[in-house]
């Protein structure tokens, strides 16, 4: 297999070197008329000719053609189509621009999964606008939370902003905002996401046929890009919630050259809940709040070089205290946030040689601190969990002719893991836990180059190797990647990939509960890395009247070093120096195993019109064994649904009014429930004699096996309307949103519990989001 | 900004009291049904086999199917070696030591001059009371080829009653039978009731290499005191008797730590929970 894509990149860059020698390049960059926005994922292509480009992340471009004149035609979606008549005779660089539609047209669908011409599937564009137009719990608008209405992500735990994909942990996601790796992106204990979606340009989500220039992770990849500013003029959105507000200021600082965007929120839930809690809790608080902050900066120096400098910064805060006049108190503080930065450099060295130079910074914190006095003595714990990234990349892109690009690249990062760091103080005595801390050096090395075989085949092949150094145990991998389509006609297509992936990070989870206190571990001696292999075959239907289109995917995936929490093992007892003698390293608690997942995923889309959205549908099996775990037998995962549809649509009413719904509808999730009191006999004699009368009776809980009982099946329906007027400084809009109408009580956790009167015990089911009206309002100044 | 709060909170009220839980209706996921346990270590040299039935009540008041003590003690207990059978005579019911008066075992028993305890032999038992359960384990004794010196060392302070001290066993296993072994040091008072036996330490290892196998430990004991007897024993054992205390170690039943991750019950009784092993017992006085 190996040998096989060698040869094949070889045979295509040899081809390519030799036809790129009779031809003229035209490249450039294609922006946003007026705000100068570069356009990621835009097509640049010859009209009555099979010849198109798609520009790269930072809006370019490059075609190769021979002299003569041609009609080059330019789409993007929710943009007017746009036509150039050029004289080609020499090589050109020409700056595109396109303009916005004004109509809802400007917010339809932009999934590239349903487009037959694509060589690769499995691979999803949203916009902002898109975003923000899907009616949301509290209006806040969230990226994760529009993720999970695609085909083949599972919606995990009700409330969650966590996202599976074709049956991977949520660690096996490689999140990026702006090159940068995103290691927590939860605000609220994951109730939405740290993007906000007025500093946001585009998002990619990509499940399958990995390129080669991605990896690092099993499962996905979120590119998620932060709009770069309007480089002519200043522009202000304020937004006010029930939850939280924010602010976004972008503007030119030298004209046409250089911008800047700056973009914050605050929640204020704390602020509004006080006043009840006070007059409820009895000297008792409680609160939760976060913040976050965005802030993007970019030069175009010249015609060849362009530099980014993009940030980060977010943090979330959970807190509790008890009445502090009382003899017994306790108070505790959890917060967790992240801080990103990148710094990146764009270098045309011609028309057809693209290089981008990037360097990242990553951190996520997490933190938890309490307190408890007690008959007089006090009791202090606290926990610390951190990652740390810092590296540097170098990515070209050769545009070698009409039927070839080329990608390479090299990666390096250093990872810096503190999994868990306690400190116990106890009547005065202090435990710090001699915290084990890791260091490891990550390089990524790819090659690229996708290839248009003939007029109906086409192919993206790559090879991607990877080193990852950490301890005295250094792993090498090869990744092979593949994906192949073949055009059937102009408008179906036949689409195949096969991809290895390799991850050498892993992520802590507790089985029983969603918090920010899992913990990043890296690969190390005893654990080794995850590893997946994925193939997928999909058929593709552009449909013209009524303008559907149309997507069947099938995937298989096998994974395997998926590791997991030990049975009995909290995360809370990792390294407790109070317990030294039970505690050895993270690798200790934790147990290594296999996974597979395979299912179906058919999507429909309506991209264009009055009426527009899509359907989603995902048929899906995966399953997860571990020796330790479930007595080593196979078990289905908590966020494993076996049926998953959602059903989104934007309707016009009229130009100034809106109406946005989504309906979704998923069997319920996998869990483990207790079962029996058992009485188990303990303290047993040398002999084994049962009679012996000194042997204990003890109590044992006894689970149903893992996650052997499905909830009810999960449903809800959403709807947004939002009304837009244009004011004299600018344009306002009020959005109404109706989270769960017929207010499904869908569970959220269950529970084996007494009545009030404690004469029976039976299950309950806790539910935390019913029918939730709420409203927004947001200003764009002109 | 304060209208903006007086249109908030009825909103933020109405979200907290509608947030509620609910009874779940009838359905699989709210009968829980009662089982059966059953517990049992032969050991080839103790002249009664004992064999142990509790209960595992289901956690909810909706069941199919309920089990009293009653129906355990109604039980027809049958252990089985190579086509001979034996039936086991209840023997009684009772707590266990410091147990809730709820929980309870019911004990049958045989003596082995009626089915001797072979090392080396597997043995089947059995246990059924009509439609209500039908219990069924296999084990198979392990060898009583290997033997154990040890060293003590202390006594040394401790924050404890008594203070602690260090032993250092050298297990000899010539016959590579031992897998997994089990250590209990065994204090008795002279003169007095056995049910005053407490076992102070019992660890369970596993075996460290071929042959020989190192093992250390501490207890803490009282040896000055000449009205105390303290034995150590080494006990050659089975893998499902390791999992199950293993499990019951790691909190099966869980240990408070709403934190830590659910752990299953080993077993290896089809048609219920519980244990059935053998152990075969080597024991040197401490002096």
């Amino acid at each position: 297999m190996k040998r096989m894509m060698f040869t094949l990149i070889s045979t295509g860059v040899f081809t390519t070197i030799t036809h790129a020698q009779n031809k003229l390049s035209i490249s450039g960059f294609v922006h946003e008329a007026g705000s100068k926005e570069s356009l990621p994922g835009a097509i640049v292509q010859v009209k009555d000719a099979e010849i198109f480009a798609a520009t790269n992340e930072q809006g370019y471009y490059s075609l190769s053609l021979k002299p003569g004149t041609y009609v080059i035609q330019l789409y993007y979606p929710g943009y007017n189509d746009t036509s150039l008549n050029i004289d080609l005779q020499e090589n050109k660089i020409i700056d595109l621009a396109i303009h916005p539609r004004n109509s809802l047209e400007a917010v339809v669908v932009t999934a590239k999964t349903g487009n037959a011409q694509e060589v690769r599937g499995s691979t999803h564009q949203l916009s902002s606008e898109q975003v923000k137009n899907i009616p949301a719990l509290l209006g806040e608008k969230d990226v994760f939370k529009v993720i999970k209405l695609l085909p083949g992500v599972q919606k995990g735990q009700e409330g969650s902003s966590g996202f599976n994909v074709r049956g991977g942990n949520t660690d096996q996601n490689l999140v990026i905002l702006d090159d940068a790796v995103v290691y927590n992106a939860s605000h609220l204990f994951g109730f939405i996401s740290i993007f906000n979606g007025d500093a946001i340009k585009g998002i990619e989500l990509i499940k399958g046929g990995f390129p080669a220039k991605y990896g690092e992770r099993l499962s996905s990849v979120l590119n998620i890009t932060m709009k770069d500013g309007d480089k002519q003029r200043y522009k202000r959105e304020v937004g006010l919630g029930l939850l939280s507000s924010r602010a976004t200021f972008e503007g030119p600082i030298v004209k046409n050259k250089a911008s800047f965007l700056v973009s914050a929120r605050r929640s204020y839930a704390d602020v509004l809940a006080a006043p009840i809690i006070k007059a409820t809790a009895k000297g008792s608080s409680l609160g939760a709040n976060f913040y976050d902050f965005n802030a993007k900066v970019n030069y175009q120096i010249d015609k060849k070089n362009s530099i980014y400098l993009s940030g980060y910064l977010g943090k979330d805060r959970f807190s509790s205290k008890s009445n502090p006049e009382k003899e017994s108190f306790s108070k505790m503080v959890f917060g967790w946030g992240n801080t990103i930065g990148s710094l990146r450099w764009s270098h045309i060295f011609n028309p057809r040689l693209f290089a981008n130079m990037s360097v990242n910074y990553s951190n996520y914190r997490m933190g938890i601190n309490m307190q408890e006095r007690f008959q007089g003595e006090t009791y202090k714990m606290s926990l610390l969990s951190s990652i740390d990234d810092i590296g540097g990349k170098y990515d070209f892109s050769y545009f070698a002719n009409s039927n070839h690009t080329i990608r390479a690249g090299y990666k390096i990062t250093r990872h810096y893991f503190k999994p868990s760091t306690f400190v116990e103080i106890e009547k005065g005595q202090k435990f710090p836990n001699p915290n084990k801390e890791y260091e490891s050096w990550e390089h990524n090395l790819y090659l690229d180059d996708e290839w248009k075989i003939s007029k109906k085949l086409a192919a993206n092949l790559g090879l991607r190797g990877t080193a990852f150094i950490a301890g005295s145990r250094p792993y090498f991998n090869i990744e092979p990647r593949a994906s192949a389509r073949f055009l059937i006609d102009d408008q179906t297509s036949v689409k195949a990939s096969y991809t290895i992936m390799n991850q050498y990070l892993h992520l802590l989870t507790s089985s029983s509960l969603n918090l920010p206190s899992d913990l990043w571990v890296p690969a190390t001696d005893k654990i080794g890395p995850q590893r997946a292999q994925q193939y997928s075959l999909g058929f593709f239907r552009d449909i013209e009247h009524p303008g559907l289109s149309l997507s069947l995917e099938g995937y298989y995936k096998d994974m395997s070093n998926i590791i997991t929490y030990k049975e009995g093992v909290s995360f809370f007892d990792m390294e407790d120096p109070a317990e030294l003698s039970k505690n050895g390293a993270f690798e200790d608690k934790v147990s290594s195993g296999i996974g597979h997942s395979y299912g179906a995923e058919l999507m429909v889309q309506k991209p264009k019109g009055r009426l527009n959205g899509w359907l989603a549908y995902t048929l899906s099996w995966t399953k997860f064994k571990f020796e330790d775990i479930n007595n080593g037998k196979f078990f289905y995962p908590r966020f494993d649904r076996r049926h998953d549809l959602n059903l989104v649509g934007f309707y016009e009413l009229s130009p100034r009014i809106r109406i946005n719904a989504l309906f979704t509808i998923a069997t319920g999730n996998p869990i483990i429930i207790t079962r029996q009191d058992g009485t188990t006999v303990s303290n047993i004699p040398a002999d084994g004699n049962l009679a012996n009368p000194g042997i204990y009776l003890d109590n044992a809980s006894i689970f149903s096996g893992r996650n052997d009982f499905r909830t009810e099946l999960y449903h809800r329906m959403d709807l947004g309307i939002q009304f837009s007027r244009e004011r004299k400084k600018g344009t306002r809009t009020w959005e109404f949103s109706f989270y769960n109408l017929y207010n499904r009580k869908n569970p959220f956790f269950y529970s084996m519990e007494y009545n009030n009167s404690g004469n029976e015990r039976a299950l309950y089911k806790y539910t935390i989001f019913p029918f939730i009206p709420s409203f927004t309002y947001s200003f764009k100044f002109k | 900004m304060k209208i903006f709060k007086i249109i908030l909170l009825p909103i933020l009220f109405s979200f907290i009291a509608l947030s509620c839980k609910t009874k779940v209706p009838d359905g699989k996921l709210t009968r829980t049904d009662d089982a059966a346990m059953l517990f049992g270590f032969l050991n080839p040299d103790v002249d009664t086999i004992t064999i142990a039935l509790s209960l595992a009540k289901g956690v909810s008041n909706k069941k199919d199917k309920t089990i009293t003590i009653a129906d355990l003690e109604q039980a027809e207990v049958k252990l089985e070696h190579k086509g001979q059978s034996i039936d086991l005579k209840f023997l009684e019911t009772r707590s266990g030591k410091y147990s809730n008066n709820d929980k309870q075992i019911v004990i049958f028993y045989t003596l082995q001059s009626k089915l001797p305890i072979l090392p080396g032999e597997t043995y089947t038992v059995s246990a059924k009371n009509n439609s209500l359960f039908d219990l069924k384990a296999t084990t198979t004794v392990p060898s009583k080829d290997f033997d154990f010196d040890y060293t003590i060392s202390g006594p040394f302070p401790f924050d404890h009653n008594y203070p602690e001290y260090k032993v250092n066993m050298t297990i000899r296993d010539p016959g590579n039978g031992i897998s997994f072994l089990r250590v209990v040091t065994h204090v008795s008072i002279k003169d007095q009731d056995q049910s005053y036996t407490s076992y102070d330490v019992a660890k369970e290892v596993q075996q460290e290499s071929n042959g020989i196998i190192k093992y250390d430990f501490s207890f803490n004991a009282d040896l000055d005191n000449e009205e105390k007897e303290t034995t150590l024993s080494c006990i050659n054992t089975t893998e499902s008797y390791f999992r199950y205390v293993t499990a019951i170690k790691k909190g099966a039943g869980g240990g408070g730590d709403p934190f830590s991750e659910p752990t299953s019950v080993y077993t290896n009784i089809e048609g219920g929970y519980g244990i059935f092993s053998a152990f075969c017992t080597k024991s040197k006085k401490i002096e």
